[in-house]
């Protein structure tokens, strides 16, 4: 597309301007404030019409201020067409017109469906602000600027945009997803929600099953009103029961007390009989004690000294026995005595004579004769000896005399001593003391006496017990007396006997009078159960309620979820696409275009993942890193960024507008841009800036913009223009 | 005869699309008190026709029990018919046998069971459980002369639920057949037959929109006669709204206002069309007119110029080329939504899900 003339009616502070350009590379001067912003914002306008809403509205800040209606026309020429386009534009967007004529005809085509520029450029409003218009960055430029201009670089690169991160857009998609569905999946609205709806199944199951045991309630409240009313019933047929049981009882009772009546005074004639008959063995036996009285009178004492006199008479039969006894022992030893005193032991001298003779003798002969005559000696110390002993003999006889006699004496002395004491008369005087005593106790003999003790104890005791006896005879006898009063019941037709007593059925009536009050506390309890419905937790309908509105609300956010997910998948493959195709391609261009403008000191250029991009210096092949270099080579670099993007993106670029972008470059550099320019463009390329040209100016054409105050510009204006080939 | 023809009450089960705990309660309450209208209404008659779905099965809440016994007590001599439906079944355990009714009441049996009521014989048979495809035995007129009401839970010209079947219907001779089981009002006349759906008395979702309400009916021997009687407390009302070219949500708001003409109904607004920006519904919501309960669906869209959008350079246009690709595989409305979510976030806009 190459624009050839513009003819702005009114648009911002240039009235009635007119505006020739050429093709190729046009550098229009002009100073500042000559209108070189208006006069792209009218190119804009032309191509899309006003745009901008609120600060940047541009229909506000381009109203002339004189009033006059805004618009204009531009002629342009587009594959071989010439073109005519007219624009005006209103207070709103409703009075805007546009209208195209062909230049040819002047005949009114039909407006493109999209906007002018879209069509004939093929890009719309936004994208032509971004890509093919180039302002200068180097305004303000400082060092705290690179990151900024570093990311704008690489969106532009990969966005075509240079305020699109496509990472950040991939960031901002993945966080949506991940609000929704946590990485780890378990965090996440989403999953939350699915948690939810699981936690109100199960609630709703148990809510369910509450209420079966709510039906299986009713039903057991229902059994157990059943049950009460047959126990009622069956309480009052016991109860009937236990009215014959008791009447029956009655009547049984009253036939013992006839019947024990009757015994009685059957028995009462017995026992009067029997107490009679007692009372007489009573007063035998009372008669048998009168006879034994006086011997028990005299009593045991009496038996007792008679045992004593007794036992005397005997101690004095022994005396009397050992007296004679003494008499006899006294006669002994007057014997003994005599005896030892007759015996003579003359025998014993002979033996000494006869002894010492020997002796002597021997002794004698021995001397004479011959020493064997010295036997004779011991046979005369054998007879000395004899001789000894017999004298020893003697003594001990007479010492034995000695004794007997003395003991002699001693009994005797004894033997008189006792016939005083007159043991032989002593037992005369007991016998006559026993024969006494037994007289007065009317009894023969001592044995006999106590025999009629005995007897009579006896027989006092047995009158004693029998005694007792008679007074329980008449103890019982009055008993039966007293049973005997008072009129017995009549006899009577016997009832029927119903098999059971009175107290069984009450028991069994007391059980199931337990048993209902059980029982009714039960169906209480059961009911107030009932009553109390769910307590605490849900109703079905309402948590059934709450499953619905989860589910729905699941249901919107899983479509987000997946619309989402949709969205930074293909959003990824755009960027691996671009990646691929894009970056090898930008490489190349960029280096190109670097070492173009750098005039080959850098031969190649990459932009690495991180979107830095590393130079590599021709001279020594080292690397420089763009952060590195100076604000000159930084314009530069962005500038070559930014035709590398466009002919990636566009192949070969339309138009292109340029606001003052080489204004860092030094000389060289500036050179070899407008000589890249002159090249690259295929189309037209309008250069404003406010820098006088060069002198040796590779641009086809330098138009010179003069302030817009000035004049309206007729043919003769263009005069004015210098043309500088 | 004159009666009171109602059905499908389903006491204590969920209402569905309201949005808190609090406003169910008060529905669920309604619908008892919508109950005790229809047997105010019923005392005015000869008797009253359930023809099931009273209650459901599972759900039945013990104060509920105790207002239904309450409420056909109430109506001394006049006889309840009720017939079981495939929420209520005459199981050996249901509510129909458990609960305490009054001598009033008459469930009919799983077998046909036939009474006499004024100058009518009348004839029904109950749900045994909670499926029934088989159908259940028409009973028909026979040769007595009497008119003849018949009362089941069931489907006409359906397939499960006791299908029923026009041609059965035709040759019963039945006067009256009084149904249940389609939530909404329709009567259909086979041959001498008036087979009436009354519907359901109260709406218990959006699906259940506008009059609700039971059916008065007289039978006499010349024929059957039916009107519907609107008895419920609140109406369902769906409304979508096209708010295209709307900017605010001010807009959007003013023009769902208009479109609430009940203070007690319960609304549902579908906002289609295409707006710039989304519309905010809880905002909305806030200024709308006094209503019980209002729900708004967004499904409005972004206007987007896809034509426009496939030109661009860069990785906006590639987006949208592959969004596009992708819509034969995926149904359209998420291929829409993904367009939406992924522009949203090359702008840089946060990503907002409603």
């Amino acid at each position: 597309m190459r624009i050839q003339k513009l003819e702005i009616d009114a648009f911002g502070g240039l009235v009635d301007y007119e505006l020739l350009l050429t093709d190729g590379l046009c550098y229009l001067y002009g100073e500042n404030e000559t209108g070189k912003s208006t006069i792209c914002a009218f190119i804009s306008a032309m191509l899309y019409g006003l745009q901008g809403k609120g600060a940047s509205d541009e229909r506000k800040r381009y109203m002339p201020w004189s009033g006059r209606a805004m618009g204009g026309s531009m002629h342009f020429t587009a594959d071989g067409k010439g073109y005519l386009l007219k624009r005006a534009f209103g207070k709103t967007a409703k009075g805007d017109k546009c209208h195209l004529y062909d230049a040819a005809t002047w005949q009114e085509l039909p407006l493109p469906v999209g906007s002018i520029g879209e069509h004939f450029l093929g890009v719309g409003a936004e994208g032509f602000r971004k890509t093919l218009y180039i302002s200068q960055m180097g305004a303000g430029f400082t060092k705290s600027n690179e990151d900024e201009i570093l990311s704008r670089l690489s969106n532009l690169e990969q966005t075509g945009e240079e305020d699109i991160f496509l990472q950040t857009a991939l960031s901002e998609l993945e966080g949506a997803a991940f609000g929704l569905v946590s990485k780890t999946g378990r965090g996440g609205a989403l999953t939350q929600k699915a948690a939810e709806i699981d936690a109100l199944c199960a609630e709703l199951e148990e809510a369910k099953k509450l209420h079966n045991s709510f039906k299986d309630l009713l039903l057991q409240i229902k059994t157990l009103t059943a049950d009460l009313e047959r126990d009622k019933q069956h309480i009052e047929e016991l109860s009937s029961k236990k009215e014959v049981a008791a009447l029956y009882a009655q009547y049984v009772q009253r036939e013992a007390v006839r019947k024990q009546k009757q015994e009685a005074a059957e028995r009462l004639e017995k026992e009067v009989q029997t107490q009679l008959s007692m009372e007489q063995v009573l007063a035998e036996k009372k008669a048998e004690a009168e006879a034994l009285q006086p011997a028990v009178q005299s009593g045991i004492s009496a038996v007792m000294e008679l045992a004593q006199k007794e036992a005397a008479i005997q101690a004095a039969q022994a005396e009397e026995k050992a007296c004679e006894q003494l008499k006899n022992e006294v006669y002994a030893l007057e014997q003994e005595v005599d005896a030892l005193s007759v015996q003579k032991n003359s025998g014993a001298y002979a033996w000494l004579i006869a002894g010492i003779f020997l002796l002597c003798g021997g002794i004698v002969l021995s001397l004479l004769w011959s020493k064997l005559f010295l036997i004779i000696s011991p046979v005369a110390f054998v007879l000395l000896f004899l001789f000894g002993k017999g004298m020893r003999k003697k003594s001990e006889r007479q010492k034995m005399r000695e004794e007997a006699e003395r003991r002699y004496r001693e009994k005797q002395v004894l033997l008189e001593e006792r016939i005083k004491s007159g043991v032989f008369e002593r037992q005369q005087t007991l016998r006559n003391d026993m024969k006494a005593l037994l007289d007065a106790a009317g009894a023969s003999s001592a044995d006999e006496l106590s025999q009629k003790i005995k007897d009579g104890t006896v027989l006092a005791s047995e009158i004693e017990h029998l005694a007792k006896e008679i007074e329980k005879q008449k103890e019982t006898v009055n008993e039966l007396r007293l049973c005997c009063e008072g009129e017995a019941p009549a006899a009577e037709e016997p009832v029927p006997d119903p098999g059971i007593d009175a107290e069984t059925v009450q028991k069994q009536i007391e059980n199931l009078q337990t048993k209902a009050l059980e029982n009714e506390r039960q169906l209480a309890r059961l009911q107030a159960q009932y009553e109390n419905g769910f307590g605490n937790s849900r109703s079905v309908a309402t948590i059934d309620e709450e499953l619905i509105r989860a589910r729905e609300s699941y249901e919107e956010m899983q479509f987000s979820h997946q619309a989402v997910q949709l969205a930074y998948r293909l959003l990824t493959s755009c960027q691996e696409t671009l990646q691929n195709e894009f970056t090898p391609k930008l490489n190349e261009q960029l280096s190109r275009y670097i070492s173009l403008l750098t005039g080959d000191r850098y031969t190649q250029t990459k932009v690495s993942d991180t979107y830095t991009m590393t130079m590599k210096e021709k001279m020594d092949s080292s690397f420089v890193e763009s952060s590195h270099v100076s604000g000159g080579t930084y314009d530069l670099i962005y500038f070559a960024l930014r035709l590398a993007v466009l002919q990636t993106l566009f192949g070969k670029i339309p138009l292109l507008i340029l606001d003052d972008a080489f204004i860092q470059f030094d000389e060289e550099r500036r050179e070899k841009a407008f000589a890249i320019l002159a090249e690259e463009a295929e189309g037209q390329v309008l250069y404003f800036s406010c820098h006088k040209p060069r002198a040796s100016r590779q641009a086809e054409q330098t138009i010179y913009l003069k302030s817009y105050q000035s004049r309206k510009m007729t043919e003769k204006g263009l005069d004015d223009h210098e043309n500088i080939q | 005869m004159r009666f009171i023809h109602c059905a499908d009450l389903h006491l204590d089960t969920p209402f569905s699309g309201l949005a808190d705990s609090r406003s169910a309660e008060i529905r669920q309450a309604e619908l008892r008190s919508t109950f005790l209208a229809i047997i105010e209404r019923a005392k005015q008659t000869d008797a009253l026709i359930i023809a099931g779905d009273l209650f459901d099965q599972e759900s039945l809440e013990p104060e509920t029990v105790r207002t239904l016994v309450k409420g056909f007590a109430s109506l001394g001599e006049i006889p309840v018919f009720i017939a079981a439906g495939n929420h209520d079944p005459l199981t050996e355990a249901s509510y129909y046998r458990l609960a305490p009714l009054p001598a009033n009441v008459h469930v009919f049996g799983t077998e046909p069971t036939r009474f006499s009521v004024a100058d009518c014989e009348i004839c029904g048979i109950s749900f045994a459980g909670a499926q029934q495809e088989e159908a259940l035995p028409l009973p028909s007129a026979g040769s007595q002369e009497r008119p003849f009401i018949c009362v089941m839970h069931g489907n006409v010209g359906g397939h499960d639920y006791n299908p029923i079947s026009r041609e059965q219907v035709a040759e019963s001779g039945i006067s009256y057949l009084a149904l249940g089981h389609v939530h909404s009002y329709s009567r259909e006349m086979i041959q001498k037959t008036l087979c009436v759906y009354p519907g359901c008395p109260e709406g218990r979702g959006f699906d259940e929109w506008g009059s609700k309400g039971v059916v008065e009916a007289v039978v006499t021997r010349e024929g059957a006669k039916a009107s519907f009687v609107p008895l419920c407390r609140r109406e369902h009302q769906v409304h979508e709204v096209d708010v295209t070219g709307l900017t605010t949500n001010e807009e959007i708001t003013a023009m769902l206002c208009d479109k609430i003409t009940e203070e007690k109904d319960l609304y549902k607004f579908v906002l289609t069309g295409e707006t710039e920006a989304v519309p905010h519904c809880d905002v909305i919501k806030a200024g709308l007119a006094p209503c019980f309960f209002a729900k708004i669906y967004d499904k409005t869209k972004r206007p987007l110029d896809i034509a426009a959008l496939l030109a661009e350079p860069g990785v906006r246009g590639m987006f949208v080329q592959k969004i596009m690709e992708e819509q034969a595989l995926h149904d359209e409305a998420l291929c829409r939504k993904a367009l939406e979510l992924g522009l949203m976030a090359l702008s840089g806009e946060k990503v907002k899900l409603s």
